[in-house]
């Protein structure tokens, strides 16, 4: 693993998970993009989390509540005092989008595996499709941390101030407003295109080595200082629906190591369809 | 390019002809480390010629032309 992070224990490596499956300490969960991933195989262990069944508010755009997060942890027999390993295919988009969701409500020991569900299975690790039971737990979540979520209205009263930085982690057509949504997806979303008044374009896999792990301290430094992405600032990272930008929050804050990175969830969907909020293309 | 068009560049040395907004530009020359998928598209990462080492990644929207062997810089 590269050295020079901020936390470097947030970040496992795949050999790291292979030593601990059995450990009755740890809980891996799983998940995806593709929610159909999971069932296909995944670590031996691991819980599945499907980020639209489970992690989504059912009625509102929210994920979940504090309730539904506890009973969530509950039922995948999470406990307080676990380390919870997130991976997940793209990666790790969702992985790092649930490790933000538990330090929004507390959890203590999370981390993320280098390289997600790829580079688990490019190595030939072993992988089951059996479905793991483990004791429910009474899981009890923290109030939850606002300093690392981002809401429309503080995200508009950041535009165009000092000392804030806006980074749009989305492809670069998206950000010039070519697209709506990743490529790959549906154009739909957000009734605009652009991006947010000053925001600067880095790609999260910008972030990545060409095997999906992170870049080392050095390397990451060099690609969001000179963008202007620094870690004096206050930070508001986003994307189209905020798991991207989960990544790069994951990058600047816990790697990184800047005190004030936040994740604006609402993102362009949001952002991209509210009447009366500046826009650049 | 397609995927498959990309990957076949892999531990092969290329300049790539970048968009304005690309950092590094306008041309980068060295040798494909890898290409990484992803829903939002394609990522190309280069070790340039030069800075052996050190490692650029750009997606492929930034990417306008890509060439074969050390043809700039």
């Amino acid at each position: 693993m590269p050295v020079g992070y901020a936390k470097p224990d947030v970040l496992v490596e795949t050999a790291w998970v292979a030593e601990r499956l059995n450990d009755p300490n740890i809980r891996v969960v799983e998940v995806d993009v593709d929610t159909t991933a999971y069932a296909q195989g995944h670590v031996p262990g691991a819980v599945g989390f499907d980020w639209k069944s489970d992690i989504q508010n059912p009625v509102r755009r929210d994920f979940v509540d504090r309730a539904a997060f506890e009973a969530l942890a509950g039922r995948a027999g999470i406990a307080n005092d676990h380390t919870v390993v997130f991976y997940g295919d793209n990666n790790n988009w969702f992985a790092t989008w649930a490790y933000w969701l538990f330090k929004y409500y507390g959890h203590r020991d999370a981390r993320v595996m280098n390289g997600g569900r790829k580079k688990w299975i490019d190595e030939g690790r072993p992988l089951e499709t059996a479905v793991p039971s483990y004791p429910k737990t009474t899981y009890r979540a923290q109030d939850p941390d606002q300093s690392i979520r981002a809401f429309r209205q503080q995200v508009f009263e950041r535009v165009g101030q000092p000392g804030v930085g806006l980074v749009d982690v989305r492809s670069p057509k998206e950000f010039t407003g070519e697209l709506l949504a990743p490529e790959n997806l549906p154009q739909e979303g957000a009734q605009r295109g652009g991006h947010i008044p000053g925001a600067a374009n880095v790609p999260w896999a910008t972030a990545v080595r060409e095997d999906g792990t992170f870049k080392s301290a050095e390397e990451l430094r060099a690609i969001y200082e000179p963008k202007g992405i620094t870690a004096d600032k206050e930070i508001v990272a986003y994307c189209r629906i905020g798991e991207r930008s989960s990544h790069t929050w994951f990058v600047l804050r816990e790697l990184l190591g800047y005190p004030k990175v936040r994740n604006y969830d609402g993102s362009w969907t949001e952002w991209g369809s509210l009447v009366d909020v500046p826009i650049e293309k | 390019m397609v995927r498959e068009e990309w990957k076949r560049l892999v531990g092969q040395t290329v300049t790539l002809r970048l968009t304005p907004q690309a950092p590094g530009g306008p041309t980068v020359t060295g040798r494909v480390l890898g290409v990484l998928e992803a829903l939002d598209g394609l990522v190309v990462t280069l070790e340039p010629t030069g800075a052996p080492g050190t490692r650029v990644t750009y997606h492929y929207h930034y990417i306008l032309a890509v060439e074969p062997g050390a043809t700039g810089g």
